[in-house]
């Protein structure tokens, strides 16, 4: 009898995985991606071949022990988009260092770890990491809430942190220490960026919109103070804080439209970016009102597809399709051929900050914390969208964002930003005086 | 004579393990005293409660909000949260325990997430998503660093405890009546027992521990976020009383420890595999916890404990019929409140 | 905060608003209906509170997106999907009751809840694992992506469509519970048990197919919400389960009606409350389900349960 159930509750799961599976083998993504992108590859072979030739005198394989680093992300639920692609670009950077001769000689290894989103988690995976496999540099995160709590461990036990995704300016702002760095733009580079082209604009009255959290309100404050600050007669006429993870949008759409609002400023990302703008469609919302984005990558382009409205204005970090710098191109043709897939925003930010840490390693001639930390501070290396820098004062990097609106393509399958304005985060970073400010508040 | 080995394995393990795995067993001890209360309402009263999470939660925003926000001693704030769990726990049961099985445990759900949306919505006094911090500084120096013998020992020896005050007090005639109770709670009240006033104690004193676990959880951590009174971790310490087994005191203790275990394997096992055969990263913890989840519910009712247990016994009763007879007498059956299936099962095995 | 109360509040005396919103909110009322009322149908005839339901609703939107991609070149492939969809979940409904649940119902409800939470963590994993943590979206069909005046205000002609569907499904299931045998069936069961199997009807059978019409239709809120522009994910189980139980628990377990009431309350008071008091509008919910178990614990149109 128990036998029986058992053989049954086996099955069970068995034909769930195996369907599941198959699922995947014959189903999956029906946009055949891996065409347009060979055109976009096609473009940039030329220029990769330069490179090639650049790199070639072939250095000693490294020796020795690892330098062992350790990444946390949520790599499941909702930020399994920007995070996939970012081991897969952290990845990338790895092995590139290691078949150039390593870091100081040695081969740079990763250990990967899921937080599944929670501070608890991301401790104890953060413990696991520097106590068993003795880890000694730590990147990752996404969410702001877990940037903080890894953040406060390295504060505690004096180990590098860089941040290379979670975007919440309070991060190295507010609560910035020692051994913290940003690799990644911050909400405030983010949000301001935009709003230096929106200043420039007639629009006015605002409704602004953001997920109830950290970085939701973060993003909102970062771009209205910018906005308001650049241009005094915008006036916020409601804001709105759904909570993340909401399906339903439509009663936050029919509220914004008994506004009549000139523009709405929206800091909501992955899938209640993707519910908001399908959600608003056909209530013609986009006839009624221009929606400023805090930013719109591929994971949000893609989604949206053929539906997308044209005219959305927002922000990205990484608009590798409309880039025609040898460094973006050599990038995007890299990490297609090392994965088969595009870069989403999140390969770049997971790339950027391996090149980082290397860097500073070899800058510091040790892997010794307190003289990486030095490194670090003021450290400037080119990265496939520019140079950045990772400013002394608050450990914050600068990189650019360029700003565009939503625009079907004529080449790729799916809408793309087009106009693109590029915003240096040098001119749009938290001055060092902010950055005091805030610090004194707290 | 097994509590004593028991005993001297906890004080060995921090000489013998690894930092990280006394780090594991810290946690795994304040889950116990989490579970073992938690089935106070569960095995001793037969209530499934959602809210426990945020009285466990409520402790540990006590602890961290005292020592963040005043100069008070540390001391005062490790006291001040068992007995602020015990406060909310007074109020969400006076409520709760008007209503019956099932609208009990939606009403519990409901509580337990408005005092989820205060920790995440009241940033200005609970930090919300970006967690509440407490500071090295605010505990006092031996027991400060996460991974020491020190802290280790300190949790322990308070688990140790609070569990010995629970044992004894479901082996009084408190915990006597409280599992009457469940098997007919219309004849206790014939018999003139005022059920709801004892049920409120039950929850009143679950709640004391549920807090004092979570205000320990804090010390453990160093901080505190909204997610440790999401309904999620009620679910999942549902989880471990089950799978532990909550006819036993100890049951759910080894349920804590099993799932954390669990847990902390799996996040080293799945993620290579699946990012060879699947292409992404997964821990598949979900699949896993789901699959015990599901073989707890179905094949055991008794949970491992209940399963060890019939083990122990059935050695007994072979040692006993060569001729040394055990003082114990005939095993008793499964209790009748896990469901008739549960109870005829290992019977018609007999 | 920059809230400025006073223009929202002029939607209320301005008639075309109040429409306009009343609408919307019946769009999401009717999703919500759709869930609970198979919630509700599982608790009235198995007696089972299954938290896994949220995950039928995700199923039912993964379905619809595979055979939207599957069917792409397909004229009509959206109405494929819409029709096929619940039936698949449907099917997945039955056979996790034939294989799981039937062996628990005479366990206690703490071995039922372990149950159905187990079964959650699973399907959002074998979602992941099939799909991908990307966010997957289906397009409204040609048919139905345009909009409709209302009252001088474009409204979606899809939502009007999903209003109608699930009002047609309400009475249909209306029609089926009252006027058919099955129908008779199933409220003799949910009133009596013992009864039922005492009159020679074959439980187990019945219980299949009350739980995979329950499975059902949650999968048909699924596909119709994956239509309405909903991003697919892994997460929507945990999102929507939650207000699942409040529509529930407002409306009276077990009862058909009152899910069509508890989620008319609820996703009006979401909408009003979101015009009204933005910063508060989602707690009012926790609220009101809350008042009503304290005032009458079976809910409004419930019955109450004998211990």
């Amino acid at each position: 009898m128990a036998l029986k159930r058992c053989l049954m509750l086996f099955l069970m799961v068995l034909a769930l995985s195996l369907g599941a599976l198959s699922l995947t083998a014959c189903g999956g993504d029906p946009t055949p991606m891996v065409i347009e992108v060979e055109k976009v590859v096609e473009r940039t072979v030329e220029v990769e071949k330069e490179v090639v030739v650049v790199a070639t005198p072939t250095p000693a394989a490294p020796a020795g022990p690892p330098i062992k680093v350790g990444v946390l992300y949520g790599l499941s639920s909702i930020a399994a988009v920007y995070t996939q692609g970012a081991v897969k670009g952290h990845n990338l950077a790895v092995s590139e260092i290691n078949a150039a001769g390593g870091v100081l000689g040695r081969p740079m290894e990763l250990a990967v770890r899921e937080t599944h989103l929670s501070p608890t988690v991301a401790v104890r995976e953060t413990q696991s990491l520097v106590l068993e496999e003795e880890v000694d540099f730590l990147m990752g995160t996404i969410s702001s809430g877990v940037a903080q709590a890894v953040s406060e461990f390295a504060k505690e036990n004096r180990i590098i942190f860089i941040d290379s995704l979670a975007q919440s300016s309070t991060t190295t702002a507010n609560l910035g220490h020692r051994y913290v760095f940003r690799s990644a733009t911050d909400t405030v580079i983010s949000g301001r960026a935009v709003a230096t082209v929106m200043a420039e604009r007639p629009e006015t009255k605002y409704v602004t919109i953001g997920p109830d959290y950290a970085f939701g309100h973060d993003a909102v404050n970062d771009f209205m103070g910018k906005l308001q600050e650049l241009k005094p007669e915008v006036e916020v006429v409601a804001e709105l804080w759904p909570p993340m993870l909401n399906p339903d949008f439509t009663p936050f759409i029919t509220a914004i439209l008994e506004e009549k609002p000139d523009a709405v400023y929206a800091s909501m990302w992955g899938g209640d970016q993707i519910n908001f703008i399908k959600q608003a469609i056909p209530f013609g919302f986009f006839d009624q009102t221009t929606l400023v984005a805090y930013n719109m990558d591929l994971d949000i382009l893609k989604a949206v597809g053929a539906e997308m409205p044209e005219g959305i204005v927002a922000g990205s970090g990484f608009p590798w399709y409309s880039l025609d710098t040898p460094a973006a191109q050599k990038f995007t043709t890299d990490y297609f051929n090392a994965t088969g897939e595009q870069p989403m925003i999140g390969a770049l930010q997971g790339y950027t900050a391996t090149l980082v840490l290397a860097a500073a390693i070899e800058k510091a001639g040790t892997t010794e914390t307190e003289a990486v930390a030095d490194a670090l501070e003021d450290l400037t290396i080119d990265t496939p969208t520019g140079r950045i820098t990772i400013r002394a004062f608050d450990h914050q990097a600068d990189p650019m964002i360029w700003v565009g609106s939503s625009v079907q393509s004529e080449e790729l399958p799916f809408p793309i930003l087009t106009d693109l304005v590029p915003v240096s985060g040098s001119d749009v970073i938290l001055s060092i005086a902010e950055v005091e400010a805030r610090r004194a508040g707290q | 004579m097994p509590l004593l080995a028991g005993a001297g394995l906890l004080v060995a393990a921090p000489f013998v393990l690894s930092d990280f795995k006394v780090i594991l067993l810290g946690e795994i001890a304040i889950f116990a005293l989490l579970a073992v209360s938690y089935n106070l309402l569960l095995g001793y009263c037969g209530l499934v409660s959602f809210g426990h999470a945020a009285l466990f939660g409520i402790g540990g925003y006590t602890l961290a909000l005292i020592l963040a926000k005043t100069g008070t001693p540390f001391v005062v704030a490790l006291v001040s949260a068992p007995i602020m769990g015990a406060a909310a726990a007074l109020v969400m049961g006076f409520l709760a325990l008007r209503l019956a099985q099932i609208y009990f445990a939606l009403f519990t759900l409901a509580v337990g997430q408005v005092a989820w949306s205060v920790a995440n919505k009241w940033v200005s006094f609970t930090g919300g998503d970006d967690s509440l911090a407490v500071t090295a500084a605010s505990i006092p120096d031996p027991i400060s660093s996460p991974g020491s013998e020190s802290l280790y020992f300190f949790i322990v020896a308070i688990v140790a405890a609070a569990l010995l005050v629970l044992y004894l007090m479901v082996n009084s005639a408190f915990g006597y009546t409280l599992q009457a109770m469940r098997e007919s709670p219309t004849r206790a009240e014939f018999v003139g027992i005022p059920v709801r006033r004892y049920r409120l104690l039950a929850f009143v004193i679950s709640g004391l521990f549920a807090g004092l676990a979570g205000g320990l959880f804090a010390v453990h951590n160093h901080f505190v976020h909204p997610e440790m009174l999401f309904w999620l971790v009620s679910a999942q310490v549902l989880l471990m009383s089950l799978l532990g087994g909550v006819h036993l005191f100890w049951g759910p203790a080894l349920g804590a420890g099993l799932v954390v275990y669990l847990r902390d394997s799996v996040q080293g096992v799945f993620p290579e595999l699946t990012e060879k055969h699947l292409g992404q990263i997964l821990t598949l913890e979900g699949l896993t916890l789901g699959a015990v989840a599901l073989a707890v519910a179905i094949f055991l009712p008794l949970g491992v404990g209940g399963m060890l247990q019939r083990a122990v016994r059935l050695a007994a009763s072979r040692l006993g019929a060569r001729g040394r007879a055990s003082g114990e007498g005939p095993a008793p059956g499964p209790p009748a409140f896990l469901g008739t299936a549960a109870a005829e099962e290992p019977r018609g095995r007999r | 905060m920059l809230l400025s109360v006073s223009s929202f509040t002029s939607c209320l005396s301005d008639p075309g608003c109040v429409v306009f919103q009343l609408l919307g909110g019946l769009s999401m009322a009717m999703v919500l209906f759709l869930i609970a009322s198979g919630l509700s149908l599982i608790f009235g005839v198995l007696r089972i509170v299954n938290f896994a339901h949220g995950s039928m609703y995700m199923m039912g939107a993964f379905t619809a997106y595979w055979l939207v991609s599957r069917f792409a070149g397909t004229p009509g492939h959206f109405w494929i999907a819409l029709v096929l969809a619940p039936l698949v979940v449907a099917l997945i409904g039955g056979a996790v009751e034939v294989v799981l649940l039937r062996h628990i119902y005479r366990r206690s409800h703490f071995h039922q809840f372990l149950l159905t939470f187990g079964l959650i963590l699973i399907i959002a994993d074998v979602m992941r694992m099939s799909f991908g943590g990307e966010f997957k979206s289906i397009s409204r069909p040609d048919l139905l992506s345009g909009s409709v005046s209302v009252m001088g205000r474009p409204f979606p002609e899809y939502n009007f469509f999903l209003i109608v569907v699930a009002l047609a499904v309400a009475l249909g299931m209306w029609l089926v519970l009252q006027r058919t045998r099955l129908g008779r069936t199933i409220r003799a069961a949910a009133s009596d048990r013992e009864m039922t199997s005492a009159l020679g009807v074959n439980v187990p059978l019945l219980f299949t197919m009350v739980f995979a019409l329950g499975a059902g239709l949650g999968g048909l809120a699924g596909a119709l919400d994956a239509g309405r522009g909903v991003a697919i994910s892994p997460t929507m189980d945990v999102q929507i389960i939650l207000l699942a139980f409040i529509v529930v628990v407002v409306g009276g377990l077990g009862s058909f009606g009152g899910s069509l009431l508890g989620a008319l309350i609820i996703a009006e008071v979401t909408t009003f409350g979101i015009l009204l008091l933005p910063q508060f509008a989602l707690a009012f919910v926790f609220v009101i389900m809350a008042v009503v178990l304290l005032l009458r614990p079976w809910g409004l149109l419930g019955k109450p349960l004998e211990e």
